[in-house]
């Protein structure tokens, strides 16, 4: 027993030195994450000053904090979380670190129907969303986004197992046929429509009022703090599903809860800002390279990165074309996508993808 | 006792296991030989509580696996997988905590590290721990999985300083191909680490393909051949030449250790 304790020794060292290395990661992206929503408040048309806010009769710098400002930062701050979680849940799913929030469906399913509502909106299925008035593409878009992936779900499960590796090539299957969908009312649609749906296609999160996130915030929030419940199913799975049910985990009611609750989170979150590309890809890879790939982490530091990243592309997309605003989609795409490549030049074949 | 009795499966019309016993023994290596498609993953998956058998029972200590709770039944049994994809860098450390998962509700992170560190030494991967399990090689991997597998069953050292398992609540360890693509001197490292949890009366079941090892290292070999047990025993009494020649459909000579006694097989 001596031989085994002193071959214990070096380990020691081992576990401190990754707890420092979160403690820092968690600190850095804490400080990051404020100052990013400090900027992204004060900072835009009408710049924000703290005397201007604590003044004591109304003024503008007030009605845009409260108007135009703070829901727009709490919107970025809750969808760029959703992404993020989605995407770091789902590349645990498929044991695939290229897998996307987009992937099982939930985006180009929101798309389609948000394009249908757009395009076709009195129609005599679609009317039904006029019910809900100024809400009708977001109802509309929640609604695709969740129906499409229990399509997706449904094509990968039989006699109550679902094949993720079949759920990967059903979720390109049906991605490109909601993409057929949506280019045929691209063509259909009058000159306004188009620009409504591009518009949306490529994301914003202009515009948002009090009313429309009240549903939503506490939806992302509960199925996200949901999610970070199954970290440590998710690492088990990382080994794949025989040795997570071996390891005691109940893996297909893993599978369908992780579905669900990403499809509800960024359901949730793209039906009122519309597609934002590459968050929930691009997010899980950098927080993984800082503190590993430990899910009980890595799903809450990537939903404060991913807050961050996308509160501060807002603050960009406000910013580059003033006074007009540029869609924030394309902004994510086009820093995410080069950024992503470099990751895959640079890391490939170290172990670290 | 993990005990299975007349199983029977059957799958897309093809009788893959028929009316199979077998009782895994607490403190004793059980080698499964046979030929390729002869059931024997199916047997160790059936065991296992993965796959349900179609008729036929599977006991652990005389309740039916299916009626224990998931992780109960995991802190009892651990199975090493020809299987694992893992393609994320965890540090070899944080696989082999991996197998700590079922005790989660146990609220325990002592035992957790204790549990971990001794798994770790008894590979002896414990200068590998902070490495990154992508970089591994194929043998270094395959000792990471099986400490994690060891960690999962750890019991708390009896008085008498060995570890794991004790006789009242014995763990069982079903090893799936364990020395699969793995180098002579690695093959045997793995098989004497299955001798080690045996004499801490942990209850090893191993499926081989090398007759040689289970010859060197089994304390009872079964031999499978479409779907049924042909022979079950002490390796001297199942390992003839006449059992080579009805399940393998090959001819082989059987001699004994100059220095063991235990069989070796020669083929021609």
């Amino acid at each position: 027993m001596t031989g085994i304790a002193l071959r214990l020794r070096p380990t020691a060292a081992g576990p401190a030195r990754r707890d420092r290395t979160l403690l820092i990661a968690t600190t850095g992206f804490a400080v990051a994450f404020a100052a990013t929503v400090l900027a992204a408040i004060a900072i835009g048309a009408v710049p924000i000053t703290l005397t201007g806010l604590l003044a004591g009769e109304a003024n503008i710098e007030q009605a845009v904090f409260w108007d135009i400002r703070l829901p727009r930062v709490i919107m970025g701050i809750l969808v760029g979380a959703a992404l993020a979680v989605a995407g770091a849940s789902l590349q645990g799913l498929f044991r695939n670190p290229l897998a996307d929030p987009g992937l099982i469906g939930v985006s180009s399913g929101a798309a389609l129907f948000a394009a249908i509502a757009i395009v076709l909106g009195a129609g005599p299925l679609f009317g039904l969303f006029s019910l809900f008035g100024a809400f009708a593409i977001a109802m509309a878009a929640f609604t695709g986004g969740l129906l499409v992936t229990l399509l997706v779900y449904a094509l990968a499960t039989r006699n109550g197992t679902t094949m993720v590796s079949t759920m990967l090539l059903a979720g390109i299957a049906v991605n490109a046929v909601t993409n057929a969908g949506i280019g045929l009312l691209i063509f259909v649609g009058d000159d306004q429509q188009l620009r409504d749906l591009n518009f949306w296609l490529l994301g914003s999160l202009g515009g948002l009022t009090w009313q429309a996130m009240a549903p939503v915030a506490p939806l992302i929030l509960l199925s996200s703090a949901l999610l970070i419940l199954f970290a440590p199913a998710l690492n088990a799975l990382l080994l794949g599903e025989a040795d997570a049910y071996h390891l005691g985990f109940p893996v297909q009611r893993v599978k369908r809860m992780v579905v669900v609750l990403t499809a509800l989170t960024v359901g949730g979150g793209v039906a009122l800002t519309g597609i934002i590309g590459f968050v929930g890809l691009v997010v899980p890879h950098l927080v993984r390279l800082m503190v590993g790939p430990d899910h009980r982490a890595l799903l809450p530091l990537s939903m404060v990165l991913g807050a961050t990243l996308l509160v501060g592309a807002d603050l960009v997309s406000r910013l580059i074309v003033l006074p007009a605003e540029m869609p924030i989609g394309i902004i994510t795409s086009a820093i995410g996508a080069p950024f992503f490549l470099w990751l895959l030049a640079t890391r490939h074949g170290k172990g670290v993808m | 006792m993990l005990a299975a009795r007349d199983i029977h499966v059957e799958r897309a019309g093809r009788q893959i296991l028929r009316a199979a016993s077998l009782a895994i023994e607490p403190g004793a290596i059980t080698a499964v030989l046979g030929p390729n498609g002869a059931g024997k993953s199916t047997l160790l998956s059936v065991l296992s509580g993965a796959m349900p058998a179609d008729s036929g029972r599977v006991e652990l200590d005389g309740l039916p696996l299916r009626d224990w709770p998931r992780q109960a039944l995991a802190t009892r049994r651990a199975v090493l997988s020809q299987t694992t994809q893992l393609n994320f860098p965890f540090t070899v450390r944080q696989v082999v905590a991996l197998g700590r998962a079922p005790h989660a509700a146990e609220g325990d992170p002592d035992r957790d590290r204790h549990a971990i560190d001794a798994a770790l030494a008894q590979t002896d991967i414990t200068a590998l721990a902070q490495r990154t399990y992508t970089t591994l090689s194929g043998g270094e991997r395959q000792r990471t999985h099986l400490a994690r597998v060891m960690a999962q069953i750890w019991r708390d050292a009896p008085t008498d300083g060995a570890g794991a398992g004790t006789l009242e609540e014995p763990a069982y360890l079903l090893l799936d191909e364990p020395s699969n693509n793995l180098d002579l001197l690695h093959q045997h490292q793995i098989m004497s680490h299955a001798r080690d949890l045996a004499d801490r009366q942990v209850g090893v079941l191993a499926i081989l393909h090398d007759p040689g090892l289970a010859a060197a290292y089994a304390d009872r070999v079964v031999v499978l051949k479409e779907g049924r047990i042909v022979a079950d025993g002490a390796p001297e009494s199942v390992l003839t030449p006449a059992l080579f020649l009805s399940a393998f459909g090959m001819p082989v000579t059987v001699v004994g250790h100059p220095e063991t006694g235990r069989p070796v097989i020669l083929s021609p």
